[in-house]
Order: structure tokens, then sequence, then C-alpha cells
């Protein structure tokens, strides 16, 4: 089972560049993901894979075959679709088979390994119907039937969950993960959704505007982002900022509603910004709450409580900006009371203003 | 279904107009054309001079050797002409998706440009065309070497049929290859990714894809055009006017003659409710296999 | 073959293609217009040439002169089809609303009772035509033309605009109620102006079939070419004036002028007003 390599590939359509000098290795057997914000590239690039798109520049190589000139049809990739693109005049049965019969597989053998597959996938009863009578979580699993049916060298997923609804949308999460596990075939899967992304990622991939701005395992990206982007899109609720100063003489960085100690280790790198605008980010789970004043606290008014069950989520207003923190649900407040804020020193992160980018994580960046 | 008056009110109102339009222009004339044809109407269209003959008209026109050539030749007229027509209009129709997206307009105003063309108006153009001593089709005919002289499209009998013919479907394939055109629009362009990802090529991606999508649209143009065969005339009467003799009459060229050309208001009649019952004919069958299919979308 | 290499071929082929089906398409407007160049009475003359050997306006200065005067056919016709879509697209948009819209007992059987009208031949209804256009003393007049011609377009367009009303949300008209506006307000001002796109197919084709109808105009004007159209007045050339094809075919390129430009500005409309009677099952 091969790896995916995307070198320097670049895609313009027109005027648009969707995809600017790409490199990427997509390991042999994980699941790899691509996560961005509509218009990142992160499609664009598994249709590159695919065959489906052309690179305008750069290469593409499956194994060790470069593949660039090589069709769709002969790529053996196999891919699900966000809107499952099953064929609507065939019946199930016929849908799974048709990568087979395209092959040409003998008669018995397609039989053999359709219900087979569908058995797998608990739709073995559905062989007969046709797409329009089945329900989407039915339809989905049609989908990935088709693609698992012949035993491909790539998954290519685009978004395939994204149109069922919640609940099931996380009980197909887990199975599509222990599909991929359990079939060992390299993957590449596509979607927006940031928690997606985070539970099924071997590896997380974070794209913008035809840039791959990190790659990594979930847990580097959300205890090392790189930039304020990727700080700001992983983790929900999303992580706090607010523009801020160093003042190496008193040891704070300085910010318009209040003044932080900054932690030992965020002084070097601190220094060497010199007074450059910088922005500081900590989590809303990183930050501890008190109704008592706490010394090198930061003082807060309460502006909504929302209870979560198993904790409280308060959005909490200091001067003109506005944190949001996750408290115990121990811990009761009232609107407009004040508060006082402790931050995770060891969770606290710095970012430069004018580039985004992260003064401790350089990992992954150009 | 509950509606309140004021409503169903309103609906009458505004089928009215158009429904009095059809009344007087459509569904009066047939039934009048149905009681002319049993009349014996010779330049006069009088009924009350006592002509009523029954059906006699009809066991005439059951009789006279040239109607059987123009129910021949219209059946054999349609069946080839729609053929070719839904062949040459998909060929059409899939290279306007096929060619680089730049040339797609200007293809599709090529094929649009033969069916705004008025039928009669073509007709003009081919018999210049199809001139023997000097005209377009001859002279390239015998420029390919496949003749030493140009034949006679239009007064050799054999010949003329298939002239008409093909003048016909030159015009008739744009009209199919537009509606195809519109088909095709409705394939969504996922499945043929997901086709390709498969591992189908185009040909089979068209056989086992495109074409059965295709099915609806195809059906609809399958009843358009047999039924505008059936009933063709202007091509033929500004061709060939039915000749040589009456080998390319059609049903409705020969019914025409009839009635404007040898003024029998009575046997024109009978012609017209022929070619008429033919026409429903088709178009029930159409109906009865292919409209349970179909529904119209807004009328649930 | 690389991808560059088929990407090549794709595009030399497909200019290849549409030169080909261009000559497919076009040859007979292409001889036509060749025709029309040439010197009365030198059409006749071999060798067949393909480019016009001496280049002449002869053709279009008869036709276009005393004898012919092809401009009052294509007036005539202009006037008849612009007048039978305006009338067509009032009653079809009327009765279009209705099937498509309103809550009504008939919908199925009216909207049956349109399109049977469409599927017959014209050779059925010619002569009672005749006969009813005489009594109201409309023969050899435009009018006697417009008002059949007005009625043979119901069905089509009536069906055209249907399919574009059912197309659009069911809230608006309940919007509309909700404010309080009566159901002819509703139809007017909103529902109407909604369906722009529609009716402009539905006039496009209904104005292009008009002007090509051929055996009521040839039955209604029983040659007086005052009133002809421009399929009639076509005809007439080649049947009195049997071989001057120059001057006919002056006549046909300056008669195709109009609907030519009528097709190129309005491709879109067209397609998409054919097919979407027909995409909508």
């Amino acid at each position: 089972m091969p790896r995916i390599l995307a070198q320097d590939i670049t895609k313009q359509f027109r005027s648009v560049v969707a995809l600017d000098h790409v490199s990427m290795e997509f390991e042999h057997g994980k699941l790899t993901v691509l996560v961005g914000p509509s218009g990142c590239g992160k499609t664009t690039l598994l249709r590159t894979v695919a065959g489906l798109e052309d690179p305008t520049s750069g290469d593409i190589y499956i194994g060790e075959r470069r593949v660039n000139d090589v069709p769709p049809w002969h790529r053996n990739t196999a891919m699900v679709f966000q809107n499952y693109a099953l064929y609507p005049h065939m019946s199930v049965f016929d849908n799974m088979a048709y990568p087979l019969k395209a092959r040409g597989t003998p008669r018995k053998e397609i039989r053999e390994r359709v219900e087979g597959t569908a058995r797998s996938l608990g739709i073995a009863e559905l062989l007969r119907r046709k797409p329009r009578e089945l329900s989407g979580g039915q339809m989905q699993r049609v989908a990935v039937g088709r693609a698992i049916v012949r035993k491909p060298d790539v998954f290519l997923m685009d978004e395939p969950l994204s149109n069922l609804d919640a609940k099931l949308r996380v009980e197909m999460r887990a199975e599509l993960k222990r599909l991929q596990k359990n079939l060992g075939v390299t993957t590449i899967y596509v979607t927006h959704d940031q928690a997606e992304a985070m539970t099924m990622a071997d590896k997380l991939i974070v794209m913008r505007n035809g840039h791959i701005l990190q790659a990594g395992t979930p847990e580097e990206l959300y205890l090392r982002p790189n930039s304020v982007f990727v700080a700001g899109f992983i983790g929900s609720p999303s992580m706090n900022f607010s523009g801020c100063r160093y003042d190496p003489d008193r040891g704070l960085l300085v910010a318009p509603a209040f003044s932080y100690r900054i932690p030992e280790q965020l002084k070097a790198v601190a220094s060497h910004s010199a007074g450059a605008p910088l922005v500081l980010g900590v989590r809303p789970e990183d930050v501890g709450v008190s109704t008592e004043p706490q010394p090198d606290a930061i003082g807060a008014t309460v502006y909504m409580s929302e209870p979560l069950g198993r904790e409280n989520l308060l959005t909490l207003e200091i001067g003109d900006s506005t944190f949001k923190v996750l408290a115990p649900p121990e811990i009761l407040v009232t609107l407009d009371q004040r508060v006082w804020l402790t931050l995770n020193e060891r969770r606290v992160h710095l970012f430069d203003d004018a580039t985004e980018k992260s003064l401790t994580n350089t990992n992954g960046l150009p | 279904m509950k509606f309140e008056p004021r409503e169903h009110t309103i609906a009458i109102l505004f089928l009215v107009p158009a429904v009095i339009g059809l009344l007087i222009f459509y569904y009066y004339p047939i039934g009048y054309t149905f009681v002319l044809s049993t009349f014996s109407l010779d330049h006069t269209t009088d009924l009350t001079a006592n002509a009523f003959v029954g059906l006699r008209n009809y066991t005439n026109v059951l009789r006279s050797g040239p109607f059987w050539g123009s129910i021949r030749f219209t059946l054999f007229f349609t069946v080839v002409s729609v053929s070719l027509e839904l062949s040459f209009g998909m060929v059409l129709a899939l290279a306007t998706y096929w060619v680089w997206p730049r040339l797609t307009a200007l293809l599709r105003v090529i094929i649009i440009i033969p069916w705004a063309i008025p039928q009669i108006i073509e007709a003009s153009m081919w018999k210049w065309m199809y001139n023997t001593d000097v005209g377009l089709i001859g002279d390239l005919i015998v420029r390919l070497g496949l003749t030493d002289k140009p034949p006679l499209f239009l007064a050799d009998p054999a010949l003329a049929q298939w002239s008409v013919i093909a003048a016909y479907v030159w015009k008739g394939s744009a009209f199919a290859a537009i509606f195809l055109m519109g088909g095709l629009a409705l394939v969504p362009l996922e499945l043929h990714d997901a086709a390709k990802v498969d591992g189908a090529r185009a040909w089979r991606r068209f056989w086992t894809i495109t074409l059965p999508m295709l099915m609806p649209t195809l059906l609809v143009v399958l009843l358009f055009q047999t039924i505008d065969g059936i009933r063709v005339f202007d091509i033929v009467y500004g061709l060939t006017g039915g000749g040589p003799g009456t080998t390319t009459d059609t049903l409705s060229s020969f019914a025409y003659k009839y009635y404007f050309k040898f003024v029998q208001y009575g046997m024109g009649s009978a012609y017209a409710v022929v070619t008429f019952v033919l026409v429903l004919a088709a178009s029930i069958v159409y109906i009865r296999r292919v409209q349970p299919h179909f529904r119209f979308k807004g009328l649930e | 073959m690389t991808r560059r290499q088929r990407d090549l071929w794709h595009k030399i082929l497909s200019v290849l293609v549409t030169i080909l089906l261009a000559a497919f398409g076009l040859f007979p407007l292409y001889w036509i217009l060749l025709t029309s160049f040439k010197t009365p009475g030198t059409e006749f003359r071999p060798p067949v040439t393909y480019w016009p050997v001496v280049f002449s306006l002869e053709a279009y200065k008869t036709i276009l002169g005393p004898d012919f005067q092809v401009q009052r056919a294509i007036l005539n016709s202009l006037i008849v089809s612009s007048c039978t879509t305006v009338g067509t697209l009032c009653l079809a948009s009327l009765a279009a609303y209705t099937i498509a819209r309103l809550k009504f007992r008939y919908k199925w059987s009216s909207l049956l009772f349109i399109q049977i009208a469409s599927m017959l031949p014209p050779i059925i209804v010619i002569a009672p035509t005749f006969l009813i256009i005489r009594w109201m003393g409309l023969l050899g007049k435009l009018p006697g033309l417009i008002i059949p011609n007005i009625v043979y377009n119901i069905p089509m367009s009536t069906w055209l605009v249907a399919s574009y009303f059912a197309g659009l949300p069911f809230e608006l008209e309940d919007a509309a109620k909700v404010d309080g506006s009566p159901p002819l307000k509703i139809f007017w001002q909103i529902m109407l102006p909604l369906t722009a796109p529609g009716l402009f197919s539905a006039g496009v084709i209904a104005f292009l079939g008009s002007w090509g109808e051929f055996m009521l105009a040839f039955t209604i004007t029983m040659g007086l070419p005052q009133v002809q159209t421009v399929p009639v007045a076509i005809l007439s050339y080649s049947v009195a004036f049997m071989q001057q094809w120059t001057w006919i075919s002056a006549g046909i390129v300056l008669s195709l002028i109009p609907v030519i430009a009528l097709v190129v500005i309005f491709q879109k409309w067209v397609v998409r007003g054919l097919t979407l009677g027909s995409a909508k099952y």
C-alpha cells in the first residue's frame, strides 16, 4: 500500500490560484485529514490526487509511480463524495458492482465481493433498492461500499459526512476510522469541521488560501499551533486572543484591558521582538476562574454564562475585549459579577501581530 | 383538496381566454373537419346543398393508390428521419460538451441556426442546392468522384424521397440536439467524476451513465419528432410539391392538394382526418407507455 | 501521452470538429449567400464556383425593388410575429399561473386540454380555420394571421411558463397572502416579474414559431403580395419566377437577417426554453 506524494503542486483556475506550491507526503496506511475553511484548496488537492484535476505545475506520485499523466481510471484510487454521487438509475448492487464491472471482473466474483462488502457494512438487505429509496446514512454506506469493494490503493474522501445529521455524523466518524484501520488503506480525508478532523486524523493538515499552514498530529496542532489562524481554527470553543506588548522592565505583557505577568519560558522570545505588537493567546479551557481576587489574576466581568452540563461556558468582558472561559460547574456566577482569571502558564501562546506566526512554535512554517 | 371560492373563480377567469382561443381555432375546426369529411364538396363549402355522403369519401380514400403511397412514404419518412435525427442530434449535443469550453457557445449557435430557419425557406434553399445542373450537392458528388453526372435529386422518384429526408433531417437534427443539450446538462457532473474514479472510460460512461440518465429527454424528443414527422408539410410542399407525381407526398401535403388545388373540401377533410387519427394514435401510445414515469412538479 | 499533449490534441480536434460542424450546419446558408451575390443569370453557367467571380448587388436591388419588395414581406412578418408574441404571452402566462400555482380542481385536465392541441397536425384545422377567418372578414388581412397564430403558440408557451412558475418557491405567495394581497395583485406584481426569464424564452420561441409558420399564412394571404409574410413571399418568388435564383437567394438572405440576429443574441433563452419544457419531467 503506497504512500502519496504531492510535490510543489500549483493549480490555477483562470485568475484564481487554488493551490500555491503545495508539497506534502501522505503516509502509507495512515488517515491524513485536510482541514480548512471553504476555498482553502483542500478539495482541489484531493481531486488532483484522484486525477480529476490536472495540476498547473508540480508532480503527484502514488507509490513510486508518477501519475500526472495517468487518467483517473488507471490510478486505482477510490473516492467518496460529499453528495455520495450514487448512480440514481442503478440499484445498490449495481452501484457497488460498477467499479468491478469496469475492470472486467467475472460476474461470480463481483457478486461475492459486493455481497460480502454489503454485509460488512450492514446494508446487505438494501442491495435491490435504488438510491432514491435510501436514507442519508444508508446512501453514505453504499458510497463507502462502492469505494472499498475494489480494494484500491488509496481512499479519497471529500466531506463524506457533511450531509448527515449531527448524531449520525458522530457515529459514522468512528465507523470510518475503524474501517480505515482495519483495511490499512492510505486515506486522504477532507473536511471543514475541525472536531471531525481532530477525532479522525492520524495526521492533520490545516490549509488556507491554497497553502498548507501546519501539518502534524492533532495533539501537536492543538498544543503547539504555529500561527494565529491554526490556533484559532483548532479547538472549540476557539482560543482567546488579545493584542499586547512586552514591557521588559516590568516583565509584563501589556494589553489594552489588562496586564499579565509573562511566564518564564516566554521571556526570551518576547524580548527578541523588542516592543513589537504581539498577540496573546490562551484557550478557554486553560483559564481558571475564581470569585475571589487572586494574586496576578486578571479582573473580568461576567457577560453571559451558558451551562453545558459538564462545564459552564462563561463569556467575560475585560475592558473592551471578550474572553471565553470554560469553568467547572461548581463555580456559580451571576451576570455582571466580578471574577478573577488565572492563565495556565504552560498553555499561553505568543504570536507576532504582523506575521501572525507563533513565536515559540515554528514547526511547519516556511 | 380545499380551495377558496375566490381563488377558484380567479383560476377560471385566467384560463378562459386561452380556452376560448383553443376552442375556436383548434377544437371546433377539428370537429368541423370531421363533419366536412362526410360531405361531397366540390368547390363549395355549403353544407346545405344536400351533399351528405356519409363514409363514401373514406372508401374513396382507402381505394386511392396515391393515398396508400402517401401513407407508406409518411411512415417511411418518419421512421428514417427520427432515427437519423436522434443519432445526429446526440452526436451534436455530445460535441458541445466535449469540445474545448471556449468553443461551446459558438457550437451552440451553429446548431441553433438551422432550427430557426423557417422550414419552407429551408425547402427553397435545398431546392436550389439540389439543382441538377449547377447545384451544390450535385457538384460536390461529382467532385468527390462518386458519379460523373449530377443525379436528378428531385426528379428521380427513388432519389427524391431521400432528398426530402436529407433536407428535413438537416433541420431536425438541430432540434433534437438542442433538446439533448438540455438533457445532458441535467446529468450531474459528480456522477462523471465518480465513474471516472471507478474506472470507467468515456465510452463506458456514455452507455452506462449518460444514456440512461438521458432517457426522459430522449423520450420527449422521440415524441415530438415522431409527431412532427407524421404531420410534415412545409418541406415537402416547398421542395417537391409532393412530386415527382406523388412519390414524395406525405399525408398532409396530399390532403392540402385536395383542399386547395382540387378544391375538394370533402375529400381533403377525409384525408386530414386520417392524418389526425394517425398522429393521435402515436400520441396515445406514447402517453400510455411513458407518461406514468413523469410528473409535473407543482401540481401535487 | 502526457496530459499536456492530450490537452493540445483536444484543442486541435475541437477546432476541427467545430469547423466541420459549422460547414455542415451552415453550408446551405453560405450557398444562398454566394448565389445572392452573383449577377442574375450567371448562376446557371457552369462551372460551379464556390467564391463569387463577380460580386454583384443586382439581385438585391431587384428583390428590394418595386416588383418584389421583399422588405414589405419582412415588415409583415415582423408585425405578425410581434403581435403574436405579445398576445400569446398574455394568454399563456395567465393559463400557466393557474395550472402551476392556483388551487383548482381541473388543473390536470386543463393542462391536457391545452397540450393535446399542440400535438395535432395543422392540416386538420386548416379548412375550417380558413372558413372562420373568411367569415370574420379577415381574409387577406394581417389580423387574420395574428389571431390564429396566437392560439397556435399557446400550448408551447403555457408549458414553458408553467414549468417556470412551478420552479418558484411556494412561500412567496403565502407571504403575500399573509400580507393581505388579493390574488390578482399577487400575480401581477410578484409572480409575473419573477418569471421574466421564462416569459422571455417563451416569447422568443413564439416569435420564431410564428415567423416560420407557413400553412396558415399561405392559405390566408391568398396570393396577395401586400400581406404576405416572409415564408409565403419567398415561396411565391420561386414559384412565379422559377429560375431567378439570385433574386430568390437575395430575398432569403434579407429575410433571414432578423431571424439569425434574434437567435444569436438570445441563444441562451432559446436553449433554456426548449429544454426547460422537457427538463422538468
